[in-house]
């Protein structure tokens, strides 16, 4: 079974995050990167498939340059080669533009399914499953926290509003993994010597057949007029505990109507 | 009144014509959260679908309502079905719960339209769709200008609904084809103690300083037996840190954070917590914060309106002898 993870380098959680002031668009340059942490569980469960089944995962990363170093990240787990869609022309773009550059790329991938993590850290979208799978006509498998992929169907467990839901499609499909499908590993030093001579394919726009004209921050459909970092919650009051913090607690719960 | 206007057949659905819509999808009747805030800021205008429609429909009391059954429809072939229906409306909002949340963007790709996720507020002028939009965790507010029509999701608990009245509702029929989807097989039964978590308005939050450092398996999982009972007694749903459900003394589910649930409440108490930002992360904006915890300047104490410097274990058995609770 042939498998596409989609990866994604974000600033770190730990790192101060802010735009920068020129073109509003997120600093991803002067800030520690990380891939994104639930992109480790959608590689996790890729890798776990093809260790049962066969077959390849590639890692599809859209990203500037130093996204490489989160891909190598991906390739050190174990996954078989990369793919990486870096272009100037892409920055800025919004998540419909994302996903319509990437699934140019996913047309000329073979794979049976696509794995991305429900969402990212810098925007928490949880968009792209959704959108790649109307845009690639495919199945949308979203919110999985199990996994069963065999011949020709994917079978996951699906969190929903009422309960969890076992939904299941043919493949090709496109799959979104939650946190709680596995425990991902880390790198063995074998794993982080090997990336370095897996196969990894770097296209720019042209190479993907990407129409340069309808992604990036001069086609994006909607424009910041204007940002303002929140500053952290004002602190309330601070007081010890003498014996009577329970009724502090019950003071202050009924003060704002609680009980 | 209830009108009922049908339309059998894709191809006769006639296009609504407002400016502006709400968009809900409900389940057996259950409005999902911010269902009637989506519907406030869409003018008083919100179409229902799924099962349970006419009923989710009039409860809204929105003053203009279209409901349609969908009850089996799935992402793909719903998508479709909608894109005549909704191609004139200029802003489609719908509430960011976990269902419109999975809907908007397919819905978005299918119009060919930008979305703007997590909205605080979205209008519509000459200009356009102007919306502000949370980010990084609710550090960073952004003002967007969108000259064509989008797609917003709005999150809860950021404006106040309309008063109810009783408009109009009309009926549609939508003929939905099969389309490229999944087919739901079973729906497994929910956990009724961890699926309200996200939804949830009052949270009871514990962490790592609830556990002595030497204490066992057992007494933890009493711990955390306690801290759910006294949630159940103040109306709240009990969550947790990261360290605590890897230890398995409470489910995976009820792990607040970035990745684990994510949550809005009203009222967050927060018992032993020192607010990680993988924690704080996973907060939304709650309303009120109550943080108890032995170190003044930990960042979930920074935050809090009310910070109580004190043993969160203590003041644990102190609120269970106060509340008559116990773990049992």
């Amino acid at each position: 079974m042939n498998i596409v993870v989609l990866v994604k380098q974000v600033p770190d959680t730990w790192a101060e995050r802010k735009l920068n002031e020129g073109d509003k668009t997120l600093d991803r340059a002067s800030v520690d990167v990380v891939m994104n942490e639930i992109d480790e569980y959608a590689v996790e469960e890729a890798l776990r498939i093809k260790e049962a089944q066969g077959g390849e995962v590639t890692i599809l990363t859209m990203g500037p340059e130093r996204a490489v170093e989160t891909i190598r990240k991906a390739l050190s787990m174990g996954a078989d080669k990369a793919v990486h869609l870096s272009d100037e022309a892409l920055k800025g773009s919004d998540a419909v533009q994302t996903s319509y550059a990437l699934g140019k790329v996913l047309e000329t991938l073979e794979y049976d399914l696509v794995i991305v993590g429900s969402e990212a850290t810098d925007s928490r979208m949880a968009t792209m499953g959704a959108l790649l799978s109307e845009r690639l006509g495919q199945p949308q498998l979203t919110g999985a926290r199990k996994v069963t992929a065999e011949g020709g169907t994917v079978t996951i467990e699906r969190q929903t509003d009422d309960g969890y839901a076992v939904v299941e499609a043919s493949t090709p499909a496109i799959i979104s993994v939650m946190e709680k499908i596995n425990e991902p590993r880390y790198p063995s030093f074998k794993g982080i010597m090997a990336a370095k001579s897996k196969p990894l394919t770097t296209l720019s726009v042209g190479d993907a057949g990407v129409d340069e004209g309808q992604v990036g921050l001069a086609a994006a459909p909607s424009q910041v007029v204007e940002f303002s970092n929140k500053p952290p919650r004002q602190a309330g009051q601070i007081v010890k505990d003498e014996g009577d913090g329970g009724t502090k607690i019950a003071e202050y719960l009924a003060s704002q109507k609680f009980v | 009144m209830s009108v009922t206007v049908t339309h059998r057949g894709t191809a006769a659905v006639e296009p609504l014509e407002m400016s502006r819509l709400a968009v809900v999808i409900v389940r057996a009747g259950v409005l999902p959260v911010g269902a009637a805030e989506a519907a406030a800021e869409a003018g008083g205008r919100v179409l229902v679908l799924g099962s349970g429609t006419a009923e989710a429909a009039a409860e809204l009391g929105a003053p203009r309502a279209w409901h349609a059954e969908t009850v089996d429809a799935a992402p793909a072939g719903l998508s479709q079905a909608l894109v005549p229906l909704l191609e004139q409306v200029r802003l489609l909002v719908f509430p960011a719960s976990p269902d419109g949340r999975d809907f908007a963007p397919r819905l978005a790709a299918a119009l060919g339209r930008p979305l703007l996720a997590y909205a605080s507020s979205a209008s519509l002028d000459d200009e356009g769709v102007r919306a502000s939009l949370s980010r990084l965790d609710g550090r960073l507010e952004i003002d967007v200008r969108c000259a064509e029509p989008a797609v917003v999701t709005l999150m809860p608990g950021v404006r106040s609904p309309l008063p109810p009245s009783n408009g109009e509702v009309f009926e549609l029929v939508l003929d939905v084809q099969p389309g490229v989807d999944a087919e739901r097989l079973a729906v497994l039964e929910p956990d009724p103690a961890t699926m309200d978590l996200a939804e949830s308005t009052r949270v009871v939050g514990g962490g790592a300083g609830l556990v002595a450092r030497e204490a066992d398996d057992t007494t933890a999982r009493e711990t955390f037996d306690l801290l759910k009972a006294i949630a159940a007694r103040l109306g709240a749903s009990a969550g947790a840190t990261r360290v605590i459900t890897d230890a398995g003394w409470m489910h995976h589910d009820r792990q607040i954070g970035t990745t684990g649930v994510t949550i809005s409440p009203d009222l967050y108490l927060a018992m032993g917590v020192a607010g990680a930002s993988q924690h704080t992360g996973g907060l939304g904006a709650p309303r009120h914060v109550v943080s108890v915890n032995t170190d003044p300047s930990c960042p979930m104490t920074a935050m809090a309106d009310l910070g109580l410097v004190t043993d969160a274990r203590a003041l644990l058995t102190e609120l269970a002898e106060r509340l008559g609770v116990s773990g049992a």
